[in-house]
């Protein structure tokens, strides 16, 4: 019988859950660099969203919180498939983290399309595939000067008019009077071959590293002046959904 | 050649690799985006369309679903989708469903290249990398040092 052509190859994978592909890149070598291939993982993750396959989801017991070394990270063990309006749902799976989370201030930002994003400390982020176990470390500049700024809430995300994953962070700046503002935190990721990408299933492109160590990034608006009473509206956490942010905020009672 | 029917319908004849004719409707066969074009660009008025790379027994498998999808517009989408998993349970085995992916994607058939794709997924999906390799005739290319090494990159999924 002939050989199978890649582009069936594909085809078939396609519609494969990500451990299974994850097996068969031991089949042989054309079929390891056809699944870890930006061109297949691209279709892979788009064929997904159309067919409602949810690649995986992670689950983290404290979001946004303070990543202890012993913090469990869940994530489901295959994909999930949504069948009439019912999920069947699989085995859920404590993955090995590729690197110890640090002792002192290891922070999850978020997840998207199955990334764990988490920074350790002012200087590093961590994005990590549970499923793939790959894991990029990128350099950072959090908080220039921490004794004025705060961090009240933040969000990973994909940009889709970029192609890029983000983060943001909804930061409290005080020189004197309150400056609230929505900020791209700056690090970079870069992309060498097949293994310069994060996972198999998500191409990271390039991460803006543009702002240097600008910590705001000049095309965000800054949000203050929309918070005139700051002392009495208290803010909390940051998500983005579609491309456009979105925070919780409480109005304190007036003294 | 182009035959006009009582009904008025186009005919139009393909011709499989083995030389074997099947006459259609035009409607039938332009769901193949293939002849569809081969038909527009004036191919089909002279003689019949040949198909060098689908043999007769693969054409007659794809015809019957053109057939079926091309009058489907006034039935049930469940009836369609009963049919369709019955056309694919028909076709029995990986071999057989790998030619009729081959022919599906060659005459372009969208519809027919998702079914038959799905279904040879969801046959492979809990198979090990050997059992995958057997089915296709796949040469294991790696030495045992990089075989274990790409496994345990990801040893969970063989769990």
């Amino acid at each position: 019988m002939s050989t199978l052509p890649p582009k069936i190859v594909i085809l078939i994978l396609c519609w494969l859950p990500v451990k299974a592909i994850l097996r068969f890149r031991c089949v042989s070598k054309a079929w390891r660099s056809l699944i870890d291939s930006s061109h297949f993982q691209g279709l892979h993750h788009a064929h997904s969203l159309n067919h409602r396959t949810f690649l995986l989801a992670t689950v983290s017991n404290n979001l946004r919180c303070r990543l202890k070394p012993s913090a469990n990270v869940y994530s489901l063990d295959d994909d999930v498939k949504e069948e009439e309006g019912s999920t069947t749902l699989v085995q859920v799976r404590q993955p090995q983290r590729p690197f110890k989370p640090h002792n002192l201030s290891t922070f999850t930002l978020g997840s998207c399309n199955g990334i764990l994003a988490s920074r350790h400390g002012n200087r590093r982020l961590d994005f990590w595939n549970p499923l793939t176990g790959k894991c990029y470390d990128v350099p950072t500049q959090w908080c220039p000067d921490r004794s004025t700024v705060t961090t009240l809430g933040s969000d990973f995300y994909y940009d889709t008019c970029t192609l890029t994953y983000r983060v943001v962070a909804l930061v409290l700046n005080y020189n004197g009077n309150y400056d609230l503002k929505l900020c791209i935190i700056p690090g970079s990721i870069s992309c060498s071959g097949s293994d310069g990408v994060i996972s198999p299933f998500k191409t990271i492109h390039t991460w803006p590293s543009s702002f240097g160590g600008n910590f705001v990034d000049p095309r965000w608006p800054s949000l203050c002046g929309y918070f005139g009473n700051l002392p009495h509206y208290h803010p909390e956490g940051c998500f983005v959904v579609k491309g456009v942010a979105h925070w919780l905020a409480k109005v304190g009672r007036q003294s | 050649m182009s035959i006009t029917t009582e009904n008025n319908e186009k005919m139009i004849t393909l011709m499989s690799s083995d030389g074997e004719e099947f006459v259609v409707e035009e409607a039938v066969a332009a769901q193949s985006q293939t002849i569809k074009h081969l038909i527009e660009d004036g191919c089909s008025t002279e003689g019949s369309i040949p198909l060098p790379n689908v043999t007769g027994r693969v054409l007659s498998e794809v015809i019957q679903y053109c057939k079926k999808h091309s009058s489907s517009d006034d039935k049930e989408e469940k009836e369609l989708e009963a049919w369709d998993a019955e056309f694919v349970k028909a076709a029995d085995d990986h071999v057989a469903l790998t030619d009729l992916m081959m022919a599906a994607n060659f005459l372009d058939i969208k519809g027919l290249l998702d079914l038959v794709a799905q279904t040879l997924a969801n046959m492979i999906t809990g198979k090990s990398p050997e059992e995958v390799r057997r089915m296709w005739n796949i040469k294991n290319d790696f030495t045992p040092e990089e075989a274990e090494k790409v496994r345990k990159e990801n040893q969970w999924a063989f769990e």
